[in-house]
């Protein structure tokens, strides 16, 4: 109740009272523990400042209850735990030395209570207060913050120890916070804001050898929800690492060395674990030659009885291969390490999904490596003379009867489309016998929909589905053009039956399956064609399907790419296309982000049916007005980007209409004329863009070319509206952007303008 | 106040592949209106041609 009415400035009392039944000396213990919790609650679930005004006399209330002469332990909890949902918004006592050093006195006090709740929360306090006003922590530092936590650290009790790691682990993100901060106002050449003070740097030598202790602690029966001293401890390595760089290695190196072939699991896994962790933060030049040098024991590692260090290491290679994949990619050890990669997808699902990660990692380096010319397939990659036995493998993992387990089947079929998408061309024999295997899979499947019992089953069979056609999408983006006409039928016999089954009404399977069309419509071009008459129904259901966006949305690229490819040959389908679209924009219950997609999806329809679009004309053009019209609430963020993205969808509209109209002959189609009564609307919307500043860059392309394309269809008569100054700057701007295209069409516009300028001198 | 706990033992997360996935098809889409937009601008010559002012410098 109090959360509602103290808003709005009602039920004035509360505070007030609640405030007394904790400092009255006369009352008892469960009056002042109830009106703490009370307390607790309020600040828990409040709106930030509402309160502040009142905040002295919570706070009073609160280090009333926590001090040490409290003597109900009760009462000391609830005053600690609603301390911890008061500080957001303590931050004017915070500002004060006076306030700040009692608050901190009375938190410190209480992490020493005997009464473990009372500890635990304190230190959840401390936690905290060190994120939220860590520039004021440096007086607490040394003498108690530090001590404190590390004590806590190395206790027995997990609730206690939890929090002094996750203390460490709060500080190493504020600093690696600040060191950005500090590199950001570097480069704009100010200083910053707020400085690190190296806390986590200072106390890494006496965290470190605590923390390796506790990874020792492991459990034996790893359950994902359980959270742990030695999980957390691995984290918090984690973050050092990322915080303090290269000067974490003399403090963990002993230790992974000592360990890493211990009789003892623990200590082995405590060990990879180690190294594991502090990976991300190591300077390459560290890092590569310690990765180098422990592949070997790794390897080794991999075959280990224990399968929590066979799930850790095959974790660790999942890192490398993230983190430094060149390490992994040489030749002393490649073949060794795929070998023992191809084993572990047999080992535990958990250990063979951690596997899968590392083929991600591979597979991208390895390509990245091969590629000499951008945006060219490179001819082969350090992994051509495995890659048709790791596919083999990874199809096979895909079909492990335990695949549901640790995610196993999706992180194999993820691995999968990443091999295909970054195939060199000496691997394309595969390419192609994979895209039968995922077919077949897809025919299989479909067969099995009778059989499905239960909830848990169909969500399965479903993701399944999802997953073979985002798999199908990602050979196909791989076939060459003179191989696709022999495939297609087969695919697109597959894809209907599926659209046309009860999977096919899933929308994350209809939205993998129009991705998948759309890789097939951009395959086959014109050849698609022959499809429409069987796929136009599907292709309507998912632009009408309102209550799942993400399926519109495909639905809507999807349309843009048939037009692209169909040409004149989508006519017969458009004014059922366009109807639907139509009232897709008109929905007010279709998610917004849809709506820029269809705009630009009309400019799609436009470029390719060229003068069979005036039948639409008026209203496109109507609609295109309204949306260009939206204004930007410079408060909202997620408002100006989106207002953005329809702008750019708008120019994107307009090109496409234009062009379409226009025509490709040299002397512009007169349909291009009906357009004429939007010009003024459509150059001042143009300015306006200009104006308002905070262009991107493909906005200014879009833009720009919109410009040159105006020129091109009207001539010399729209020179007085174009010739203006705005327009003149904002080209010139873009003229030396750093984006190729935006530049060669700003320059393409000017000179068209300059163009029209010489024929009205002439005229 | 957990809040590490998401990044323990963390490896392919599916869901962000999934979405990288899917975004990049729709960049791709774009792309490709993008380029069908500028085929028929006929700029080959911009690439080759340079303006009077660069000429002069």
């Amino acid at each position: 109740v109090a959360v509602i009415e103290l808003p709005i400035n009602r039920w004035n009392i509360l505070i007030q009272t609640l405030v007394s039944k904790v400092v009255n000396e006369g009352s008892s213990e469960m009056h002042r523990e109830a009106a703490l919790e009370a307390i607790g609650y309020i600040c828990q679930d409040i709106r930030y400042g509402v309160l502040e005004n009142q905040s002295n006399q919570v706070l009073t209330a609160i280090i009333h209850g926590m001090r040490k002469l409290e003597p109900s332990n009760h009462v000391r909890l609830a005053a600690t735990t609603a301390l911890h949902n008061s500080l957001e918004f303590t931050k004017a006592n915070f500002e004060k030395d006076m306030e700040r050093n009692f608050i901190m006195e009375v938190v410190c006090e209480a992490t020493q209570c005997t009464d473990t709740q009372i500890c635990v929360a304190a230190l959840q306090c401390l936690v905290k207060i060190m994120t939220l006003y860590y520039q004021f922590m440096e007086p607490y530092m040394a003498q108690a913050l530090f001590p404190i936590t590390l004590e806590a650290m190395k206790s027995d009790n997990d609730a206690v120890a939890l929090q002094g790691i996750e203390f460490w682990s709060n500080v190493s993100d504020e600093e690696i916070d600040l060191a950005i901060e500090s590199q950001e106002a570097t480069d704009q050449g100010r200083p910053p804001h707020r400085v690190s003070k190296h806390y986590a740097r200072g106390a890494l030598q006496f965290l470190t050898p605590v923390l390796v202790e506790k990874l020792t602690n492991q459990d034996e029966c790893d359950d994902e929800d359980t959270w742990s001293p030695a999980k957390a401890s691995s984290v918090c390595l984690m973050l050092l690492a990322t915080c303090c760089e290269d000067e974490i290695v003399p403090h963990v190196l002993p230790f992974i060395k000592e360990n890493i072939e211990s009789p003892n699991w623990r200590y082995r896994d405590a060990a990879v674990m180690t190294f594991g962790s502090v990976l991300n933060g190591l300077e390459t030049n560290t890092l590569k030659p310690l990765v180098e040098q422990a592949m070997p024991t790794l390897i080794r590692l991999m075959y280990d009885s224990s399968v929590i260090v066979r799930d850790t290491t095959a974790w660790t290679f999942g890192r490398i291969c993230d983190i430094i994949p060149e390490a992994a990619i040489n030749k002393t050890y490649l073949q060794t390490l795929l070998e023992c990669f191809v084993k572990s997808l047999k080992s535990e699902p958990r250990v063979a999904a951690n596997v899968c990660w590392a083929f991600i990692g591979l597979s991208d380096a390895a390509y990245e490596a091969a590629v000499t010319n951008e945006g060219e397939t490179p001819e082969t990659y350090a992994l051509s003379p495995y890659f048709e036995f790791i596919i083999t493998q990874l199809l096979e993992t895909t079909d492990r009867s335990d695949g549901a387990q640790a995610n196993l089947r999706s992180a194999a079929y993820e691995a999968l489309m990443d091999m295909i998408k970054n195939s060199p061309l000496d691997c394309y024999l595969v390419v192609q016998r994979t895209t039968i295997v995922i077919l077949e899979r897809l025919n299989q499947v479909m067969q099995m929909e009778t059989h499905i019992n239960n909830h848990s089953d169909r969500h399965q069979f479903n993701d399944l589905q999802s997953l073979l056609c985002a798999t199908l999408q990602s050979v196909l983006r791989k076939v060459r053009e003179e191989d696709a006409p022999q495939i297609s039928d087969a695919i697109m016999t597959a894809l209907l039956t599926m659209f046309n089954s009860s999977a096919g009404k899933s929308g994350g399977v209809q939205e993998d399956a129009f991705l998948a069309v759309s890789t097939l419509v951009e395959l086959l071009g014109i050849g698609f064609a022959k499809y429409m008459p069987a796929f136009k129904d599907y292709l309507i259901m998912g632009l009408k399907n309102h209550q799942e966006y993400q399926v519109c949305c495909a639905a809507v690229g999807l349309t843009g790419d048939i037009c692209r490819a169909l040409k004149y040959l989508v006519v017969p389908y458009c004014d059922e296309i366009m109807s639907v679209m139509m009232s897709d924009l008109a929905e007010p219950t279709l998610h917004r982000n849809v709506k820029p997609q269809i705009l630009s999806a009309f400019g799609d329809m436009a470029l390719s049916i060229g003068t069979e679009f005036v039948k639409y004309l008026n209203l496109v053009l109507e609609m295109l007005r309204a949306a260009s019209q939206l204004q930007v609430d410079p408060s909202s963020y997620d408002m100006s980007e989106y207002i953005n993205e329809l702008r750019e969808s708008v120019l994107e509209a307009y090109t496409g209409i234009i062009q379409g109209l226009k025509g490709v002959d040299q002397t512009p189609n007169e349909a291009v004329l009906l357009m004429e009564s939007h010009l003024m609307h459509i150059i001042s919307f143009i300015k306006r863009i200009a104006q308002e500043g905070d262009v991107s860059d493909s906005m200014m392309a879009s833009a720009a070319g919109f410009i040159g394309d105006l020129c091109t269809s009207f001539g010399p008569r729209l020179y007085p509206l174009l010739d203006d100054t705005v327009i003149t700057q904002f080209l010139a701007e873009g003229k030396r952007s750093k984006g190729q295209r935006t530049k060669m069409l700003c320059t393409w516009a000017a000179k068209e303008i300059k163009k029209m300028n010489s024929q009205v001198i002439t005229q | 106040m957990m809040h590490h706990k998401d990044l323990y033992k963390k490896g392919v997360d599916i869901g962000v592949q999934q979405q990288l996935r899917q975004q990049q098809l729709l960049n791709e889409q774009r792309q490709r209106r993008l380029n069908s937009q500028d085929e028929s601008r006929h700029l080959e010559a911009l690439t080759t041609e340079p303006e009077q002012g660069e000429e002069q410098q």
